[in-house]
């Protein structure tokens, strides 16, 4: 059953060849199993699972399925608030916090009737590329488990790649979808900024966070965007404009569309092996009938200085909440207020957080203000209207997502740059508010590796669209790890 | 402080302390150090922005309040969830229905 996609497993359930009891406990079993290899659960709940799917089956036997989701069990990412079940941003901070309330994205799927199995592991805060940095434990890459899933939804990616779960919600505030699901060899999503509601998101950086459906394939994506996505009157950064039925076109052909090869991301920097598996991607596209062109991004070499000026200066603020006052950790026995502030935080936060926080406090400090964080902002607007130039062009843009496949466990701890330059081809789409994707292309080593498509503003649906015709002809998305017993049921 | 403070201040033990209190945080001696070599190294990573003029752009021109449609009314609105705050605070008292912190006012200092 963890080799269908979500389609398939819809099908199945609605003809009545499994219930989705049964579905949900094949999942939970399957995570009791192998999720010890990898680490990709920080809570799994079982009983509200089962119960979601009892109600789902309910359902599901008036033979009117509400949504073609109804019954089929998904994991979040540990940022989201589940009302009930802990939500920790894998942090010390926040490692026995229960919300009273559910993220609004969330509730969606909820009301859609997929059955929660639980929360994934994740960098700390979403601060990572990894998933090294949780309090509860690095993630492991299944398709290698001395290697990392990429982060910071490092868990949310290696529970789809390995088969614990057919999907996941991850977010994306610097590539924290697209460069796990590269390393994982999936498919996920980062919408345009405020096409999902951040509501119930902890937010780490409120101008770039974005909640994006990770799975199998990118008809599983289009099918969970479109119940995810949408207005909310509580997040006043969501878009009121309507929500597209993402699948209906994707069957069309792909003649006529344009792609854009920007000149900056297919430079040295990029492993020459990535490059080769990812021009034979673009071949592929060109058999499609797409047309390719180069195009030019001038000031994307600034997008990771720019991103880690801005993301920590947003951080620093969103995390001056957690000051050990109304809810997360407090240290003992402290001598006064200031006391319980500064040593709270201390031992609250790991060190990535804490060295992104000083960061942040040091961009936005008085002296330091217009050197950075206002030069950051500019040089911002710069890289939106690059994009603007080339949407002007082509129809979407195709990049890698890394430069490199999945590096080892350890190897970039000590590190921070080295391992913030994971992001060098990820950043623009967060700091343009655009929608990006990533699939799978290929393999190197052993190592699945992923290409990205950049659209223009709410262009979700030509990423999709792309993405499903490339994989009707193409079955990198199809392969899996081996140690995750995939040649049985 | 003038507006032509582009001035990037250089990171010290200094600022890096002045930072901790800004940031309400503190770090021990090894972690000073090592906090401290990072720093510099994020810091030189951003000379980059030294390459592009932006004289001309409007830093406000990408905002995130660009995309926003509509904002809620601003009417008021009550909600009592003491009951599920209460249930994740570190010390609540269930009586006066107040979160428990040390004193805010040192009395102690007082003259």
């Amino acid at each position: 059953m963890h080799r269908l996609t979500i389609s398939e497993m819809a099908r199945m359930l609605k003809q009545g060849d499994c219930s989705s009891v049964e579905l949900t406990q094949h999942f939970l079993d399957r995570i009791e199993t192998y999720d010890t290899k990898i680490n990709s659960f920080v809570t799994v709940c079982p009983e509200q699972a089962l119960r979601a799917a009892e109600a789902a089956d309910q359902q599901l036997s008036t033979g009117s399925p509400t949504s073609p989701l109804l019954g089929i069990p998904i994991a979040h990412k540990d940022l989201f608030s589940t009302e009930g079940v802990l939500t920790t941003s894998c942090s010390k901070m926040l490692a026995n916090y229960t919300p009273p309330y559910t993220a609004t994205c969330v509730e969606k799927l909820n009301q859609a009737g997929m059955v929660m199995l639980g929360k994934t592991n994740m960098d700390e805060f979403a601060m990572g590329s990894s998933n090294e940095t949780s309090y509860f434990g690095p993630c492991c890459n299944p398709w290698n488990t001395e290697y990392v899933p990429g982060g910071s939804s490092g868990g949310s990616a290696a529970a789809v790649a390995a088969g614990l779960v057919p999907a996941t919600t991850g977010t994306d505030t610097g590539g924290s979808i697209r460069l796990p699901a590269a390393y994982c060899g999936i498919t996920g999503i980062k919408p345009t900024y405020g096409r999902v509601s951040r509501w119930g998101m902890t937010a780490f950086a409120s101008s770039l966070d974005q909640a994006g459906p990770m799975a199998q394939n990118a008809y599983d994506c289009a099918l969970i965007l479109e119940t995810m996505a949408g207005h909310d009157a509580q997040d006043a950064t969501s878009l009121n404009t309507p929500v597209p039925h993402y699948i209906k076109d994707l069957n069309q052909p792909l003649e006529g569309l344009r792609i854009g090869l920007p000149e900056e991301f297919f430079s040295d920097q990029l492993n020459p092996e990535i490059n080769q598996i990812l021009h034979q991607t673009i071949e592929t596209l060109k058999e499609l009938g797409m047309s390719v062109q180069s195009v030019t991004l001038p000031n994307s070499a600034l997008c990771i200085p720019i991103y880690y000026i801005l993301a920590p200066a947003e951080a620093s603020s969103n995390l001056a909440r957690f000051d050990g006052v109304r809810y997360g950790y407090r240290c003992k026995d402290p001598a006064s207020i200031e006391d319980l502030y500064i040593r709270s935080r201390a031992e609250g936060f790991g060190d990535e957080v804490k060295r992104r926080i000083i960061v942040g406090t040091h961009v936005l400090s008085s002296g330091a203000y217009n050197a950075y964080y206002q030069k950051a902002q500019k040089v911002r607007t710069l890289i939106k209207h690059d994009f603007d130039q080339v949407f002007s062009q082509v129809d979407v843009v195709f990049a890698p997502t890394a430069p490199s496949t999945a590096f080892k466990i350890g190897e970039k701890v000590d590190d921070p740059i080295s391992m913030y330059l994971c992001d060098i081809y990820t950043t623009a789409a967060n700091l343009a508010e655009l929608p990006a994707l990533t699939a799978p292309a290929g393999f190197h080593q052993g190592l699945p590796v992923g290409f990205q498509l950049i659209g223009g503003h709410l262009e979700e649906y030509k990423l999709l669209h792309i993405a499903h015709q490339l994989q009707q002809v193409t079955d990198f998305h199809q392969q899996h790890p081996a140690d995750f017993d995939f040649e049985e049921g | 402080m003038s507006s032509s403070s582009n001035c990037k201040l250089q990171l010290t033990h200094e600022h890096l302390k002045k930072l901790e209190k800004l940031a309400q945080l503190s770090l021990n001696d090894q972690e000073h150090q090592k906090y401290l070599k990072a720093l510099k190294e994020i810091l030189d990573m951003f000379d980059l922005l030294d390459r592009v003029n932006t004289d001309s752009v409007d830093h406000l021109s990408i905002q995130p309040t660009q995309s926003v449609s509509d904002l809620r009314c601003d009417t008021l609105e009550t909600t009592n969830n003491v009951d599920a705050l209460s249930k994740f605070c570190p010390e609540f008292n269930p009586q006066t229905q107040q979160i428990i912190v040390p004193p805010v006012i040192d009395q102690s200092s007082s003259s």
